[in-house]
């Protein structure tokens, strides 16, 4: 398992931020929109991508319901100076990071998705 | 919400809706089941048929320094006072309808009663997720017709469930949770 190479909730982030330099922000929040463990610039504040967060995944939430597209899996917006993206890190967590616009979203996706899932495995 | 000696705040999250509709069920099945939140003492105040004579409560924590005090309501007709009290403070609101189809007048009575009392805080200032529960019976109401029933449109978030089975109970908590956090913490 992940654990067993020492692995930590802040080690993951590290490892997301060092592999994909483009990622400005990214935080570890509960599905109740309470910040865990976040890696961002002095100019974020913890509590607000948090509680951005919580509003991306009810909005996220109440679209997948009502047009019927089963269990939410992630949340994605797109500016014109970057990404946004929320993606669930099992039943309790979710993964929250932001990007700048010239980044290679696929890239984005495949290796947040794969630090949500070794989240997964420790929260 | 208010804060505890520890500096820790604590939210008021309130199971209410008719008797025998399964709060009691859904808040036993979070405290046993859910994994990701610390637990208390569970509180029962029952009779000797399981019925809420005024109130259960767990408090709950998803870590750090916020904690959920959560409550049933009694939903028997005559604990109408009780209910009143425990509503007190509260900073979200899980109403828990019941999908028998001959618990249709229960369901408004008891939506009707939970209006009166929160007037127009509810679903502003106190938030309200509704848990359209006991999908298992074969009889049961259509969502469409419960919805119609209750007279709510798209604003309130809306989860079927099976408190017996805890299905989809953990997801109207979280998402409760999450409104009150919202509204009370990032306002
Ligand atoms: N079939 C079915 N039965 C359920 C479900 N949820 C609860 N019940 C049953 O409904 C009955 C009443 O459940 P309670 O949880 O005690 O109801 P309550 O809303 O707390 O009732 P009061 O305390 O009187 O307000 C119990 O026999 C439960 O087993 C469900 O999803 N499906
Ligand atoms: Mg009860």
């Amino acid at each position: 398992m992940s654990e067993s190479r020492g692995e930590t909730l802040e080690s993951i982030l590290n490892e997301l931020q060092g592999d994909i330099p483009e990622i400005e922000a990214c935080a570890i929040v509960s599905v109740e929109g309470l910040p865990i463990v976040s890696a961002l610039p002095a100019d974020v504040d913890e509590a607000k991508l948090a509680a951005i967060t919580a509003a991306m995944l009810t909005l996220g939430e109440k679209a997948a319901i009502e047009l019927g597209k089963g269990e939410l899996e992630q949340v994605s917006v797109k500016g014109s100076d970057g990404w946004v993206l929320v993606v669930q890190a099992g039943l309790n967590a979710c993964l929250t990071v932001s990007t700048t616009a010239n980044v290679k979203i696929g890239l984005v996706h495949i290796d947040v998705k794969q630090a949500a899932s070794k989240i997964a495995t420790m929260i | 919400m208010r804060k505890d000696d520890k500096g820790r705040i604590h939210f008021k999250i309130v199971f209410y809706g008719p008797s025998l509709g399964g709060k009691t069920t859904a808040l036993r099945w979070l405290y046993a089941k859910v994994e990701g939140l610390q637990k208390g003492e569970f509180t029962s105040i029952e009779d000797e048929t399981n019925r809420t004579l005024f109130f259960d409560y767990a408090p709950m924590s998803a870590g750090g320094r916020v904690l959920f005090d959560v409550f049933t309501v009694a939903g028997q007709k005559r604990h109408r006072h009780q209910r009143k009290v425990v509503l007190q403070g509260a900073d979200g609101i899980i109403f828990v309808a019941d999908s028998s189809p001959d618990q249709r007048e229960e369901n408004v009575e008891s939506f009707e009663e939970l209006k009166m009392f929160l007037g127009d805080a509810l679903g502003r200032e106190i938030p309200i997720v509704v848990m359209l529960n006991k999908r298992d019976l074969p009889n049961r109401m259509s969502r469409e017709e419960m919805l119609d029933l209750l007279g709510l449109g798209g604003n309130v978030p809306i989860y079927e469930t099976i408190a017996i089975q805890g299905v989809g109970v953990k997801r109207a908590f979280q998402a409760i949770s999450r409104e009150v956090i919202l509204k009370r913490l990032y306002k």
